[in-house]
């Protein structure tokens, strides 16, 4: 059975130690993170087109950027995600039985609208002007300075976007992973202490006192850190001659270190507990199926 | 024209600090340590902002509406 134990967490990072494991089940962990976790997205927008007249001045749907680049912006604006609020417009319990034009309901559908005007020296319309049809689902504040266009005096722009849950695989937009990466687990072996004064005699971070009786470092930050400091010694250095392989780094079987990032549409927990749901249910099928086939 | 909401390679979100980073390097600090602070980390990220070069405005005169032209 895979353990997970977390290193690392904060409200967009995460780094988790994966022990009793192997390089392809944290492979297939890192790929449902990025194209299998379901997550909120803006998929349609509808811009209302036309010209009004307020405070004797005339305002023209128009503006620098094309409807399908504001679109395609809007699209990347992180939603924020509640996975018990809002179901798959497939498998919606009000709506999935209407034909796919027709589906959208408030158990599956969020709706933005926003309407912005320009200015003389130029306005920015930013995901902050947007506002959540309903209570609940605004954008994060820290994202609300995210630009979507910028409007001139005599232009605006008015529009409805609707946000629904989708997965990775089917766009870049329902992602909520990035920087996602995983490394086998090191620990730093001192072979030669002679030879390692080469590298504590360049007063970096790491030192002889680091290391525990056997020459051995286990603990995660300072292997971290002991990488770092060992490309001053590495490849390529001057130092390289001397110190040759006086503290190397080896892999610890079965264990592995996965880290990423959320784009602020959900915690990277609750990331990482969807992906290892929607992993398991997989298996879970093929397990039926395979039995069905035995 | 407008930065990218996310980094083309890895996908974070880098927009809403574009703001800050313009000013910080307008007011002549290191662009380096803005982009460290502004937590923009990876290569990738970091040339997005170095590499952007703001058109919009350029572009804006042409696109007014038709009554004031």
């Amino acid at each position: 059975m895979v353990k997970a134990e977390v290193i690392e967490e904060n409200d967009e990072e995460i780094s988790i130690l994966l022990s009793d494991s192997g390089r392809a089940f944290v492979n297939a962990l890192r790929r449902t993170l990025m194209s299998d976790t379901p997550k909120m997205a803006i998929d349609t927008v509808r811009f209302e087109m036309g010209t009004i007249e307020q405070d004797g001045e005339i305002w023209e749907t128009n503006g620098p950027l094309p409807d399908e680049v504001v679109a395609q912006r809007l699209a990347m604006i992180p939603i924020p995600t509640k996975h018990d609020e809002f179901h798959f417009q497939d498998s919606c319990p009000s709506c999935a039985e209407l034909v796919v034009e027709d589906r959208g309901c408030p158990l599956c559908t969020m709706i933005y609208t926003c309407k912005a005007f320009g200015s003389e020296g130029g306005r920015t319309v930013t995901a902050g002007d947007m506002s959540f049809l309903g209570a609940g689902g605004s954008i994060s504040e820290k994202y609300h300075s995210i630009p979507i266009t910028k409007l001139s005096r005599g232009q605006m722009i008015e529009f409805y976007a609707t946000a629904i849950m989708g997965r990775g695989r089917d766009h870049a937009k329902w992602s909520p992973v990035c920087g996602i990466a995983f490394s086998p687990r090191q620990v730093g072996i001192l072979n030669v202490k002679t030879r390692s004064k080469i590298l504590w005699d360049l007063n970096l971070t790491i030192t002889a006192k680091d290391f525990d009786s056997n020459g051995r470092m286990e603990d995660i930050g300072k292997v971290a850190q002991l990488i770092e400091d060992l490309h001053h010694v590495g490849d390529g250095t001057e130092e390289s001659r001397k110190f040759k392989d006086a503290i190397t780094l080896e892999d610890v079987p079965g264990e592995f270190i996965l880290s990423f990032e959320t784009d602020g549409s959900m915690t990277p927990r609750v990331a990482f507990q969807k992906a290892v749901q929607e992993l398991s249910e997989r298996f879970g099928e093929l397990k039926e199926d395979f039995a069905a086939i035995v | 024209m407008l930065i990218p909401v996310k980094c083309w390679s890895c996908g974070k979100v880098i927009a809403h600090v574009y703001e800050q980073y313009k000013q910080a390097v307008e007011s002549g600090e290191d662009a380096q340590s803005t982009l460290e602070d502004l937590g923009i980390k990876r290569y990738c990220c970091r040339r997005m902002f170095v590499g952007h070069v703001d058109l919009l405005d350029e572009i804006s005169p042409f696109s007014i509406a038709r009554d004031q032209l």
